[in-house]
């Protein structure tokens, strides 16, 4: 890229001229081209190219241009990939180009070189400066229009011309060229009569062609016109090089010296160390200027920042340094009228003045203007010795008169004692105050001047805004733009706010909410204080306070109508949002809304995100104010466009879904909400926040108990139950007291309402509990009544599944193994919901404990068949939860064969996972089977893992299976005296549910230990009683332990 | 319908129909009557995201090319009835926005015509920024640069 501004606006890509377009556009590239590789802030540009529009307008309006600019310089850039050329960069656009693609700093670099080469080597120096001229084309930045800053930068670019000119004669004298400096000095003077330096290398170039009389009338030439126009002598030097030519002086033919200056030494800056919190580089810029006054230097201080940033702070810091320093502090603030009040804040600054010092050293100041001071403010006259007011004259002297008196007034004042002068909240300020600000700034010495404005409510047409081009170009300025605090300061803030140390999770929460903006930190921290709610995190995230409101409000309405109501869409997606999901709901085309969004980056109300697809609001309180500030009607309907949005995404979070669509409850039914948390539980359960979970189906219930009673509630209601009753049996025990709540309520419910296949797995989870706390009859017979109507396959298998699960309670295994087989002949391929939360395909719920049923009647590899099939509807997604199940279901077979190899294998990767998810049932049970095998494979150590098992808990209707691991791994290790007790006990559990299978084995035991230690007898008839109970319930793999045990014993 | 949350986009064709039910019994403040039939009409309305699909706008535009560069104004249609103050209102916030629109674009002209003096709302142009063209006596025509 090649631009051209010396001259009508030229723009080339890879040699080939780009049409750039409409004049507007042309203007816009000019001035980033000017400032080419610097940001260019969108005040300025609204202020030098559409001073006379309103300010929403204006960024509107230059929001397209730069669209358009965008597509006339990179064509084949689609509206998706950011531009690299024209880059958005807060607070406004950046022309990534390298200087020396523009011609004007190509220019630049070129006299700059040939100057520094002048007094070395004149011929490389002329080279240099021919070719920097060279690219002149006529009056430089024709396209800018007559703004401010084209006026000033043309005449910067003049000036900068013609000191190449002259440079370029120094360099054409040095070679010994004077005759052609001669002749075009003559044209260059033609155009710039006033250059004294021309007309001295004129004089310099005849007198080197022995032309001295021409020398000396050039001299007469010169001083004719300074005078005839300017009123003026020439100055020092050409009248030197007059004298010099008369004296026909030596040194003549000499090239100049050159003249350096020194900086004074400046002292170390003070400890920066004060009230403020961070800030430490702006602290020492304060602190130097204020040791400049010490010096007799002025300094102009300009603090730009957002609203609430600190601005006012470091004025008040700056005037306590100032003070303590000796210098006298007058401070006046732009106040927000219609319009301001005239010199309203230089009022202030005398009044202040007054406060301070003695006032008749004010009255000394301002003497020689009469009782200027008190046309300022009136009430000065009562408290300074001014004369008494004149009549008044002409109202624009009378004004005149004003700006000399304060601006000479207070330099005379600062004569005495160093001064320093602050105006706060410039971007309010009234034109007259504005210019006297200017005024002032321009001509202090001795003086401090302060100046604290918002870069974010600087209109283009407010009168501060030249007052601001003209003091940010003054040697003296120095310009602190203040941003956020550091996290660590916001934590010091925060806590001294808070009056006590805050905790690292509600700092880093109202750090990333404010930005580390001060004001809205010190606001946020002051409401929650007030609340008693500082510490509590999710507090912190909600309030936003009245007066933070009002600030971002003010900012917001600068920004054009369009860009508004994007944000207040953005805003309902959250503090980060998906571009392409704003885009769904807002319906922009890709260009028009790339437009808008690109521009509230640049002004700093959103930035990038680390995923280009994604865009953050810059603080969280700017989102919540524009979300507030909606209407509770309109969120809720955005919510629920949000919500339909986001459903066509299959990959979406149900719990942003179920977010959406809970703020969306006033415009959606609790119908459309309840599934949707319930998905949102299911995917928290996923991740094993049980507790969030848990807060989502509460939630649910909730919302269904506000709905009336009915068919449509009940269904609901049951899925929400039947959610909590499965996570509860996972996570506290399968008839923990949470699960019996639920399942309990499920009964009422399944006994009215008239059951859908929807509601089967409700059906099966509460049979399944029925069934765990010993009541699988009845309530099998109640399940055989509700589905009386229903003759589907899935309807008959729920009643094999629970009535198989009853005669295997009951200790009847062939009939069990009878019942689940035919529950697993009708279980058809689909059509059945999964249980959910736990996602549970249902068929494992038949083929596993057929798989044990008839491990227990010792058909080994009919069982490892049906386990097998029972993992095949396992394989699909994730199932930690199944994987839990099946692989103890894996164990109880292994049991069954007494393999302790293959039941320790098992039990360490049940252990494993049930420990990972946080399951205590599933960790005590494996952890019993794991220290079992271990004792069987001669690991003493494994007893004490099955004593700690049981001491950890496990269920009572649990114990005597418990009992049979200890006890068998007493034995194993040699304890039988031990293990008796620990037997003796299993078997005096009641006979509830499957505890009964444990017997026959325990009876064994018994027999193994009561051989040990030498009763035979006894030994004898509990292998009788062994043989009896494994064959009264078909229990053949213990009937071949007890057989086998009876040998044993005859032994 | 709270203006300043109110946004101009261009009507897909899907949404033509509910265009078409907007302009049964809506008031034309600018330019002629449209069929939202016309393919070669582009559509703007100026409407409330948060609404359902379904809703009708605040405000309804028709543009079409006219010549290199320059895009005219077909229609302003807004609602009829009680709310007369309001429709205009939203009427003019669509004209703002469809200029601040099409200046993003190669549009350089926007133009508009009313059938002859009294017909039309002439306010509603100039206070958008479109000026009368002189010049002409049968039809007043009003026009921007963007």
């Amino acid at each position: 890229m090649e631009l051209r501004v010396l001259g009508p606006l030229e723009a080339f890509a890879d040699g080939q001229p780009v049409r750039v377009g409409t004049p507007k556009q042309r203007a816009l590239l000019v001035m980033l081209a000017v400032n080419a590789g610097r940001v260019v802030s969108v005040d300025r540009l609204v202020d030098e190219l559409w001073a006379d529009e309103p300010p929403a307008r204006a960024i509107a309006s230059l929001q397209a241009y730069i669209s358009r600019l965008r597509r006339a310089l990179e064509p084949a850039r689609s509206s998706d990939d950011r531009s690299a050329l024209l880059v958005s960069r807060p607070p406004g656009y950046l022309l990534a180009v390298a200087p020396e693609s523009v011609d004007l700093h190509r220019f630049a670099a070129e006299v700059s070189a040939g100057r520094s080469l002048l007094g070395t080597d004149p011929a490389a120096a002329l080279a240099r400066l021919v070719e920097g001229l060279r690219l002149w084309r006529g009056e430089p930045l024709p396209d800018l229009g007559a703004g401010r800053f084209a006026q000033a930068e043309r005449a910067r670019l003049d000036e900068l011309r013609l000191a190449a000119v002259e440079d370029r004669f120094a360099a054409m004298l040095a070679l010994g060229r004077p005759a052609e400096v001669a002749a075009e000095a003559e044209a260059v003077l033609a155009e710039s009569p006033y250059r004294e330096r021309v007309w001295g290398q004129l004089m310099m170039a005849l007198h080197a062609s022995s032309r001295q009389a021409d020398a000396l009338a050039a001299y007469r030439r010169a001083r004719e016109r300074l005078d005839e126009d300017l009123g003026i002598e020439p100055g020092p030097a050409l009248r030197q090089l007059e004298s010099d030519i008369l004296r026909q002086a030596r040194h003549l033919h000499s090239v100049p010296a050159v003249v350096t200056v020194a900086r004074p030494v400046e002292p170390d800056p003070p400890d920066a160390a004060g009230a403020v919190v961070g800030r430490a580089e702006v602290l020492r810029q304060l602190d130097d200027a204020i040791a400049g006054l010490a010096f007799g230097r002025s300094c102009v201080l300009l603090v730009s920042g957002g609203a609430g940033i600190g601005k006012s702070t470091m004025l008040r810091e700056l005037s306590r340094r100032a003070a303590a320093a000796g210098a006298v502090v007058a401070a006046g603030a732009g106040i927000d009228g219609h319009p301001p009040p005239a010199f309203w804040p230089w009022a202030q600054v005398l009044r202040a003045m007054v406060d301070t010092v003695d006032p008749q050293a004010l009255a000394d100041a301002f003497a020689p203007y009469g009782n200027v001071p008190a046309i300022l403010d009136p009430a000065l006259a009562a408290v300074v010795p001014l004369p008494q007011a004149e009549p008044p004259g002409d109202p624009e002297l009378a004004r005149t008169r004003i700006y000399q008196a304060v601006v000479e007034g207070l330099q005379r004042f600062a004569a005495e004692r160093p001064l320093l002068v602050i105006i706060d909240d410039a971007h309010w300020l009234d034109p007259a105050s504005a210019l006297l600000l200017k005024m002032l700034a321009a001509t202090a010495a001795r003086i401090v001047v302060a100046v604290a404005y918002r870069d974010t409510d600087l209109a283009a047409d407010a009168p501060f805004v030249t007052a601001r081009e003209v003091l940010g170009h003054l040697p003296t300025c120095v310009a602190v733009e203040l941003t956020g605090l550091a996290r660590g300061d916001c934590a010091v803030l925060a806590s001294r706010v808070a009056s006590h140390e805050l905790t690292d999770s509600v700092v880093d929460v109202l750090y990333e909410r404010t930005a580390g903006n001060p004001f809205f930190l010190t606001e946020l921290t002051r409401v929650l204080v007030s609340e008693h709610a500082v510490d509590q995190v999710d507090r912190v995230s909600e309030v936003v306070p009245a007066r933070v409101q009002e600030a971002l409000r003010r900012r917001l309405a600068r920004l054009p109508e369009q860009l508004n109501a994007v944000l207040s869409v953005a805003a309902v997606l959250g503090r980060t949002f998906a571009i392409d999901l704003l885009r769904k709901i807002v319906q922009l085309d890709d260009q028009t809304l790339f437009d808008s969004l690109d521009t509230a980056v640049v002004v700093g109300i959103l930035e990038n995100a680390d995923d280009p697809r994604l865009l953050r609001f810059s603080h969280d309180l700017l989102r919540q104010t524009l979300y507030l500030d909606q209407g509770a009607l309109r969120r809720a309907q955005l919510h629920a466009r949000v919500a339909e949005a986001l459903r066509e995404h299959p990959a979406t979070p149900s719990t942003e879904l179920a977010h959406h669509l809970r703020q969306a409850l006033p415009v959606v039914s609790p119908q459309q909400v309840v599934p949707l948390l319930v998905d949102a539980a299911a995917e928290a359960y996923d991740r094993t926040a049980y507790e969030q979970a848990d807060a989502l189906l509460t939630e649910s219930l909730q919302l269904l108990g506000d709905e009336p009673a009915g068919e449509v509630r009940d269904h609901l209601e049951l899925l929400v139950r039947t959610s909590l009753g499965f996570m509860y049996q996972v996570v506290e025990g399968y008839v923990g007291p949470h699960a019996a709540e639920h399942f309990g309520r499920m009964g009422e419910i399944l006994a009215r309402v008239r059951l859908e296949i929807g509601d089967l797995p409700a059906l099966w989870g509460w049979l399944s509990f029925e069934n765990a706390v010993g009541r699988a009859e009845q309530s099998v017979a109640t399940a055989r009544r509700l589905l009386a109507r229903e003759s589907s396959d899935w309807a008959a298998a729920v009643i094999y599944a629970h009535d198989g699960l009853s005669a295997w309670n009951d200790g009847e295994l062939l009939r069990a193994r009878e019942i689940f087989e035919a529950g697993a002949r009708v279980i058809p391929a689909a059509g059945f919901p999964a249980l959910p939360i736990i996602d549970w395909p249902t068929a494992v719920g038949i083929h596993a404990p057929l798989a044990s049923i008839t491990a227990m009647l010792g058909e080994h590899d009919a069982a490892r068949r049906h386990l097998d099939a029972a993992w095949g509807e396992a394989q699909p997604g994730r199932r930690d939860f199944l994987f839990l199940y099946l692989s103890f279901y894996e164990i109880r077979l292994a049991f069954q064969r007494r393999d302790a190899g293959l039941v320790r294998d098992h039990a360490r990767a049940v252990l494993t996972m049930a420990e990972h998810l946080g399951f205590p049932e599933y960790q005590a049970r494996a952890a019993a089977s794991l220290g079992w095998a271990e004792a069987v494979l001669g690991d003493v150590g494994g007893v004490a893992r099955v004593a700690d098992a049981i001491a950890g808990g496990c269920e009572l209707t649990q114990l005597a299976e418990f009992a049979l691991w200890h006890g068998e791994a007493l034995l194993a290790t040699g304890a039988p005296q031990i293990a008796l007790p620990i037997v003796d006990e299993g078997l005096r559990r009641p006979l509830d549910v499957r505890a009964r299978y444990a017997r026959p084995d325990l009876h064994c035991a018994r027999a193994r230990a009561l051989t040990a230690l030498g009763r035979p007898d006894e030994a004898a008839a509990a292998v009788g009683a062994a043989l009896g109970e494994a064959q009264a319930m078909g229990f053949r793999a213990a009937e071949l332990r007890a057989l086998a045990a009876a040998q044993t014993a005859a032994l | 319908m709270s203006a300043d949350v109110l946004l101009l986009r261009a009507v897909p064709l899907a949404r033509r129909p509910v265009v078409a039910r907007a302009l049964r019994g809506w008031r034309l403040l600018v330019g002629t009557p449209a069929d939202p039939g016309q393919l070669h009409l582009q559509w703007w309305e100026l409407a409330d995201p948060a609404e359902p699909p379904d809703a009708l706008p605040a405000a309804l535009l028709a543009t079409r090319p006219s010549g290199p560069g320059t895009v005219q104004l077909i229609a302003v249609c807004a609602p009829d009835g009680e709310h007369a103050a309001a429709a205009h209102a939203a009427a003019a916030h669509a004209v703002r926005a469809l200029i601040e629109l099409l200046r993003a674009t190669s549009a350089r002209k926007l133009v508009a015509s009313l059938p002859s003096a009294g017909e039309g709302d002439a306010s509603l142009l100039a206070a958008a920024g479109l000026g009368r063209v002189t010049g002409l006596s049968e039809i007043a025509l009003y026009a921007i640069e963007l």
